[in-house]
């Protein structure tokens, strides 16, 4: 213990002791001397520091642990003076996130599951703002006299009226944002605004550039300044330029001062992200992509405000042409519907009549016109109008003539020309004639009637013909009958004749009135007791009494004939003799 | 996708932008020519399985008026050469411009498209010539824009070339 803290002093007589060997040369300085006594007493042992803080440097192993201890405070550190770091790290913690998203979805939507909520609330509020701001925007100037010119413009152009109100209150609008690979010309990215319409990106970028270029050609410098902006009738197009990119922004209005500068700060970051990438460009425009949110960031837009009353007052001279316009506007309404009322029950009325087919109808300003099918027989449409209040004097129609089965029954009447009494009508296709005509005329409309269109079957109904064959029926239902082996009738059969009398003189009326003649043949009738010859002389005396009986009941018959039958007892129904003695009839 | 730059050269009136018209997709009419001497458009090709957008900058044709902004050129990677069959000089104006493109760009590579393939009976460049060419190391297309002939092989040769 005692020879170590004396060998400092030891050394120090020994230094003593070389110091005559510097005699004749300057003394040496203190604290060089002092640093050369260092030297040689610590020499050693800081060589073996540096040796083990170069291999500590040297493996990683060593260093981490240590970086480590250090690394936080070191964030921390240049956290806080610039923003550099975070631009530097933002690729990677990108491409991190999106790696883990595609491994572990799970955890990505388990971390952002408590924020998803508010976000979209707040996006939908925004969203709502936006919408009311542009609502707000279109009312204030829906009533003013410059909306009414605007009304009028959107009117003109086809554009929607809160379209025209944006435009002309905006200031300015960032529509488009181009990055240009400035050697080349080619886009690397490109982003435009919400309804912004856009040519092809890289065609238009390319052209950009040739635009740049050719006046750069053409008057400026050969390595003069770029062109750092061009104005295209309501379009700025601003350029910021950098060694190797182009940011170029379409405005529309005037363009702000400090857009410029954004520009600058946008270009400057996409330098510091992707410099490497933007000088080792080969035509792939994918590592640009992490730049979006850069451009969009430009994509801005402020609308002027009216807010002022004075501005939005409506002068009275307005409100009374407005006032005027209305009324007029109103009347123009009410006779216009009114007009057009009337138009459609004509229409209506038209259309459910038979014999006319609208094909086309129009209510023009001045005229009415119309097109369809028309039966000649049918209404006349000009005329129909008068019912309705319209004036026909306007109506110009065109009608195809046609033949329309619904009409059967009027064409029928009219082709046929029925005798006075004779009535036709159609129903379920079928013309039925009801009255009196002659055979001749009835022979020509039987067979007319089925070329009329509707007209399928030809009936007599109700008519002389039917009455006719009517009393054939009755007259020949009924029997006189006689007492036995005698040429009497028995009681109650005067009546019988005198209705049977009767029955013939209405055939024979409507027999002239048809034309026809009618024979009606009384035939006698015995029982078959007797013998057949005085049966046979029976019968005829039978029928001769009744034929005589009858024409004292119907003097004077023009179309009918009687005539008389014996038959004796050749039809005598057995068992009932009372029946066989008895005269019938037979109509011819 | 990958995007390449490239230009179309040749004299004036060689028929290059009628050779490529319908091929092409285009927003710009021809009087950008006139005005700033360069029309741009676009032309996807695909190879290998892959797509290729090639921007096509077709540059007004020189004459003795009007010479080419060569710093059109600046960044191409690739260039179409186009020839008139039918006008021995331009084949001369041709090669005069592939030497001032070569020494403003480097090698980088190019097509050649000898323009009018379906006029061949009033051509002034024989086979002679042409086959003196090919041997030079140029790569020549028959090409007609009446026709269409020729012009899909020489842009996904280029294509092909510059990938």
């Amino acid at each position: 213990m005692n020879d170590s803290s004396i060998q400092p002093v030891s050394q120090a007589d020994e230094a003593q002791a070389k110091a005559p060997a510097f005699k004749g040369t300057e003394p040496a300085a203190p604290a060089e001397q002092l640093h050369e006594l260092q030297e040689l007493l610590f020499g050693v042992e800081r060589k073996r520091q540096i040796e083990r803080l170069e291999e500590d440097l040297n493996d990683p192993e060593k260093l981490t642990p240590k970086v480590s201890l250090v690394l936080p405070d070191a964030i921390s550190a240049r956290a806080t003076g610039d923003h550099q770091l975070t631009e530097a790290l933002t690729p990677y913690v990108v491409e991190s996130i999106k790696l883990s998203a595609r491994r572990h979805p799970e955890h990505i939507s388990e971390a952002i599951f408590p924020i998803i909520g508010p976000a979209i609330r707040r996006a939908i509020a925004q969203a709502f703002n936006n919408l009311s701001q542009t609502i707000n925007q279109t009312l204030q100037h829906s009533f003013s006299l410059r909306g009414l010119k605007w009304r009028m413009e959107a009117y003109a152009s086809g554009k929607s009226f809160a379209e025209v109100v944006l435009y002309h209150s905006l200031l300015y609008r960032v529509e488009q944002v181009f990055l240009i690979h400035r050697k080349t010309g080619l886009v690397l990215l490109h982003v435009a605004g919400e309804s912004v319409q856009t040519q092809d990106a890289d065609v238009v970028s390319g052209m950009l550039t040739a635009i740049q270029d050719f006046i750069q050609d053409s008057f400026g410098e050969s390595d003069g300044e770029p062109v750092g902006s061009l104005q295209i009738g309501a379009r700025t197009v601003l350029t910021e330029v950098s060694p190797q990119a182009v940011l170029a922004c379409v405005v529309r209005g005037t363009v702000p001062a400090e857009l410029r500068e954004e520009m600058q700060e946008a270009l400057e970051s996409i330098h510091r992200d992707r410099g490497k990438k933007l000088l080792s460009f080969e035509g792939d425009a994918a590592p640009f992509e992490i730049c979006r949110p850069i451009l969009e960031s430009l994509l801005q837009s402020q609308y002027q405000s009216f807010a002022d009353p004075a501005q939005t007052q409506i002068p009275k001279a307005a409100l009374a042409v407005i006032g005027v316009l209305l009324l007029t506007l109103g009347l123009w309404g009410f006779f216009s519907i009114r007009d057009r009322l009337r138009w459609n029950n004509y229409l209506a009325k038209l259309s459910n009549s038979p014999g006319i087919v609208v094909t086309e109808a129009e209510r023009g300003w001045r005229k009415y016109h119309l097109v369809g099918l028309r039966d000649p027989l049918t209404i006349d449409p000009a005329q129909l109008m008068g019912d309705f209040n319209l004036d026909a004097t306007k109506l110009n129609a065109h009608w195809e003539e046609y033949q329309s089965a619904k009409l059967a029954e009027a064409r029928a009447k009219k082709l046929l020309n029925p005798p006075s009494g004779v009535t036709l009508n159609v129903r379920d296709d079928i013309l039925y004639v009801t009255g009196s005509a002659s055979q001749q005329w009835l022979a020509e409309a039987s067979r007319l009637a089925l070329f009329i269109p509707g007209i399928t079957q030809f009936r007599l109904h109700g008519s002389d013909f039917e009455k006719a064959s009517a009393l054939k029926k009755e007259i020949e239902s009924e029997r006189i009958l006689f007492f036995e082996a005698a040429p009497g009738l028995v009681s109650g059969q005067n009546t019988n004749l005198e209705l049977i009398a009767g029955k013939i003189r209405q055939l024979d009326e409507i027999a002239g009135r048809i034309g026809q003649e009618v024979r009606i043949k009384i035939i006698g009738q015995t029982d078959s007791s007797g013998t057949k010859e005085a049966n046979l002389a029976l019968s005829k005396a039978r029928a001769n009494q009744v034929k005589a009986q009858l024409e004292l009941r119907t003097s004077q018959l023009k179309n009918t004939k009687l005539i008389t039958e014996g038959i004796g007892d050749q039809h005598s129904l057995s068992g009932k003799p009372e029946e066989n003695r008895r005269v019938s009839f037979k109509i011819e | 996708m990958i995007q390449k730059k490239i230009c179309m050269l040749g004299s004036f009136a060689v028929g290059k932008t009628s050779l490529v018209a319908r091929f092409v997709r285009s927003i710009y009419s021809e009087k950008y020519h006139t005005t700033v001497g360069v029309k741009i458009d676009k032309k996807q090709v695909q190879f290998d399985g892959k797509s290729m957008n090639l921007i096509l900058w077709d540059l007004y044709g020189e004459d003795e008026f009007q010479k080419v902004h060569m710093s059109y050129l600046r960044g191409a990677s690739g260039y179409l050469l186009v020839i008139d069959g039918t006008r021995r000089e331009t084949l001369d104006k041709a090669i005069v411009l592939q030497q001032r493109t070569e020494e403003a760009m480097g090698k980088i590579p190019f097509v050649v498209v000898l323009n009018k393939a379906d006029m061949k009976e009033s051509w002034e460049i024989d086979d002679r010539t042409i086959e003196e060419l090919t041997n030079k190391g140029w790569h020549i297309f028959q090409g007609s824009a009446k026709t269409g002939l020729g012009v899909e092989d020489a842009f996904l040769a280029l294509a092909q070339e510059m990938a």
